[in-house]
């Protein structure tokens, strides 16, 4: 995929849900956003990391905020130039593309869209692999590569810069200013270059999102074997069928915390989700953790869910898969694994194997 | 009265059929209305009338009236202008002047920006001569309305008492774009809907001055007439949810799975204690999304695969409801079998089912909105989304006295620190009565 046309757009944002794990936000906005600015701006040229310069400074981009807020206030277009602004001036140069920092509904179509509205290409790239809740949650910090500086622009011209520092107190600082910016705000963060993201092996995530979108389309949820198609392109399996039974959510500890229940022919299976999806379980055995995924489609429609729209009374399947291998390290599983989370549970794979018995 | 189908019954206080009449496809409401009484013996007088209006279509969008659309919250909502991502034959045919203006509020209801009512009047006079309506709609304008109530006053003004001028917080919808298409449809249709009702109020009081008007919605509540005209798109849907609720009471019940089977279908749903469940789903009207919540019907194709699809469509409606009936209905029910293991009822009349909806509905309040829990916390958010949905019931023609509410339900904020919750609650029950002369 070198480019993303408005023919292209339906695919694309089909499949950042996919990387949302239930999460992420609804793809609608995300796709009015898209499909707004390739038709004032044509289509977004795509580039490969390894095409561009190796010290190409790259501009990383991210939507903070909640999904809830961003329904009402979708950015302005004046807030890209300003990111651009700011990031360029402090680090004295300019950048040459747009990066996403992660996959999901609004964070796929956003970066297009600001790459769009300041004529630059968007890097075919991603610094998570997925969907994950906090910014400093990338494989480039997995790596040892500082967080800051991060800049924030709210509307209305409004900067706050954060320049050094540890990633999980920087992570704070950015959700301490977003009420005062109305909880909507363009973020960058990561000093990263063209090199940087070759070296990181990070390339191919839009086109991803518009490979896994195309079969998600191909999918025919009357037939027995109809999500096959989907299942083949992500690599993942069906984990069950069933229908919702509930969904409860509470704050207990300050993050949001909700459990769907789903009734199926094998009991009852659970799925624990902060803002994604997190853990799997049926009648007390962990099917699959975070960091793989785990979605729910609408068995009637074929469509993927966000957890939190889920209807009492739904047929949905769950659907596991899996994610950047690197996740799965040691190291990774101490950032995302599900004990990063506050469960104590052990990290299942998305095949149901433990990762650290060898299977992967 | 199913202006639809061309059905129209008369209920009793009892909600018994007193009087009915078959039309022929096409009548209008009013002719509808007129045979009933001419014919109807028991309906001497009739002092509450309440009409299923056919749903727009893409045509009547199309063919409806030119509209300005004014959204408020520059700067802060200019990356996605109005309608620029709509199917490009739908705003060229429907768009006059488009503009964003200063203004919005914020989550919380402070004032995001001062509302440019300089932009405002230089809007509303591009509008004048060349719309037929205004929609307008703020961001946070369920949270505060207030910017919008003042640009519909300056518009109002300039393009005097004619020019319907629609404003996105009458729906309540989470989504700024979500409630500004409703209002751009709404508005479109607007004229045309005005006309209807007006031609099926001045039948209705040549009967009966002092009778009350009103128009079922898409989830089989209704609407007071005086409202339709503003809300044209809450239409679609309401034949089936109607014919849902109907069945139920034809059945002589509050709750029913009921199966409608028609030569090419069968409709599936399920009526609990007077409200269709939600389906999560945001109705699309001529391919725009609404801010409309679609109630959960299933409609069942009859191919080779029927049998066993309906038999599990009609499980899912009934998923949490296991003691309830099924009534089936439809000019091909005799074909269906009784499904195993579930009381059946087979009322007589099925095909005035969705007329008796219409007849027998009741009036609903629904909030759906972000509720900050900035001072007293979620108690309070909680009370107040009930008292505003108890409020819309009222205003929709509710008793206050004998009102029902469902579960609140919650869904928090994610990713921000703020306490602050997604609430979503309806109040429904009867109508209230008209003070006997």
């Amino acid at each position: 995929m070198d480019q993303v046309a408005e023919a292209a757009i339906d695919d694309v944002m089909r499949g950042a849900v996919h990387f949302g794990s239930g999460g992420g936000g609804d793809p609608y906005l995300g796709r009015q956003l898209l499909t707004a600015a390739v038709r004032r701006h044509g289509p977004v040229p795509l580039a490969r990391p390894d095409e561009l310069a190796p010290d190409t400074l790259v501009l990383p981009v991210v939507s903070g905020g909640t999904p809830h807020a961003l329904l009402e206030k979708a950015h302005d277009a004046a807030e890209a130039e300003t990111l651009l602004a700011a990031v360029e001036a402090r680090a004295g140069r300019k950048c040459g593309a747009v990066l996403p920092v992660q996959l999901g509904s609004i964070n796929v179509a956003l970066p297009l869209v600001v790459a769009a509205e300041l004529g630059l290409p968007c890097l075919d790239a991603d610094l998570m692999r997925r969907t994950l809740p906090s910014i400093d949650l990338t494989l480039p910090r997995l790596a040892g590569h500082p967080v800051p500086p991060i800049t924030v622009v709210g509307g209305a011209g409004v900067v706050a810069e954060f320049s050094s520092g540890a990633g999980t107190v920087l992570g704070e600082l950015v959700r301490a200013v977003m009420p005062a910016l109305g909880l909507v705000a363009l973020i960058s963060a990561y000093r990263l270059t063209a090199g940087d993201c070759t070296r990181l092996g990070v390339a191919g995530s839009v086109s991803e999102c518009g490979r896994i979108g195309s079969a998600l389309a191909d999918v025919r949820p009357a037939r027995p074997d109809g999500h096959e198609p989907y299942l083949r392109a992500c690599g993942g399996r069906l984990a069950c069928t069933g229908t919702v039974a509930e969904v409860v959510q509470h704050s207990a500890d300050g993050w949001p915390r909700g459990v769907v229940s789903v009734q199926t022919p094998g009991g009852l299976v659970r799925i624990d989700f902060q803002n994604e999806n997190l853990v799997l379980s049926q009648e007390g055995t962990v099917l699959t953790t975070v960091p793989d995924l785990i979605g729910v489609a609408d068995a009637e429609t074929g469509d993927l869910v966000q957890t939190v729209d889920l209807a009492v009374g739904q047929d949905v399947h769950v659907i596991t898969s899996p994610v950047d291998d690197r996740w799965h390290t040691p190291e990774g599983l101490a950032m995302v694994g599900p004990h990063a989370f506050g469960y104590a549970v052990d990290p299942v794979g998305f095949d149901g194997a433990s990762p650290a018995a060898g299977t992967r | 009265m199913d202006a639809v189908s061309a059905r129209a019954v008369v209920l009793d206080e009892r909600n018994r059929i007193v009087a009915s009449h078959r039309g022929r496809p096409g009548d209008s409401p009013a002719r509808l209305l007129g045979a009933l009484i001419a014919g109807g013996t028991g309906a001497a007088v009739i002092d509450r009338v309440v009409a299923i209006l056919p749903e727009p279509t893409v045509t009547d969008v199309i063919t409806g009236s030119r509209v300005g659309v004014l959204r408020i919250g520059a700067p802060a909502e200019t990356a996605l202008p109005p309608l620029a991502a709509w199917p490009a034959c739908l705003s060229a045919a429907l768009a006059g002047p488009v503009a964003t203006v200063g203004g919005g509020h914020e989550y919380d209801g402070r004032v995001l920006a001062p509302l440019d009512l300089a932009a405002v009047a230089r809007f509303a006079r591009r509008s004048a001569g060349a719309v037929g309506a205004v929609a307008v709609a703020g961001i946070h304008g369920l949270e505060n309305p207030e910017h919008e109530q003042r640009a519909a006053a300056v518009i109002a003004d300039e393009l005097g008492p004619d020019t319907p001028v629609i404003q996105g917080s009458a729906t309540e919808a989470l989504g700024l774009l979500e409630r500004e298409h409703t209002a751009v449809l709404d508005a479109a249709l607007a004229r045309a809907a005005r006309a209807r009702i007006d031609e099926l109020d001045t039948a209705m009081r040549a009967h009966n001055p002092e009778a009350e008007l009103y128009i079922v919605r898409g989830d089989g509540t209704v609407l007071p007439a005086l409202d339709g005209p503003r809300h044209a798109t809450a239409s679609t849907g309401a034949a089936r949810a109607a014919l849902i609720h109907g069945a139920a009471r034809l059945a002589g019940l509050t709750s029913a799975t009921v199966v409608e089977m028609t030569a090419d279908h069968a409709i599936v749903g399920t009526t609990h204690a007077g409200l269709l469940p939600e389906s999560g789903l945001r109705r699309e009207i001529a391919g725009v999304r609404t801010g409309l919540r679609a109630p959960s019907l299933a409609a069942v194709a009859r191919d080779e695969a029927f049998t066993s699809r309906l038999l599990a469509t009609l499980a899912r409606a009934r998923h949490g409801f296991d003691e309830i009936p099924v009534v089936i209905i439809g000019d091909r029910a005799d074909v269906l079998p009784d499904p195993p293991r579930v009381p059946v009822i087979r009322p007589s009349d099925g095909d005035l089912a969705a007329a008796v909806g219409a007849a027998s509905a009741e009036a609903a309040g629904s909030i759906d909105r972000i509720f900050w829990q900035g001072t007293g916390g979620r108690a309070d958010s909680v009370a107040r989304a009930r008292r505003l949905a108890r409020d819309a019931a009222v205003r929709a023609g509710a008793d206050p006295r004998v009102l029902r509410e469902t579960p609140v339900q919650e869904a928090l904020m994610t990713y921000v620190p703020v306490p602050a919750a997604r609430l979503r609650v309806t109040a429904v029950g009867p109508l209230l009565e008209p003070v006997s002369p």
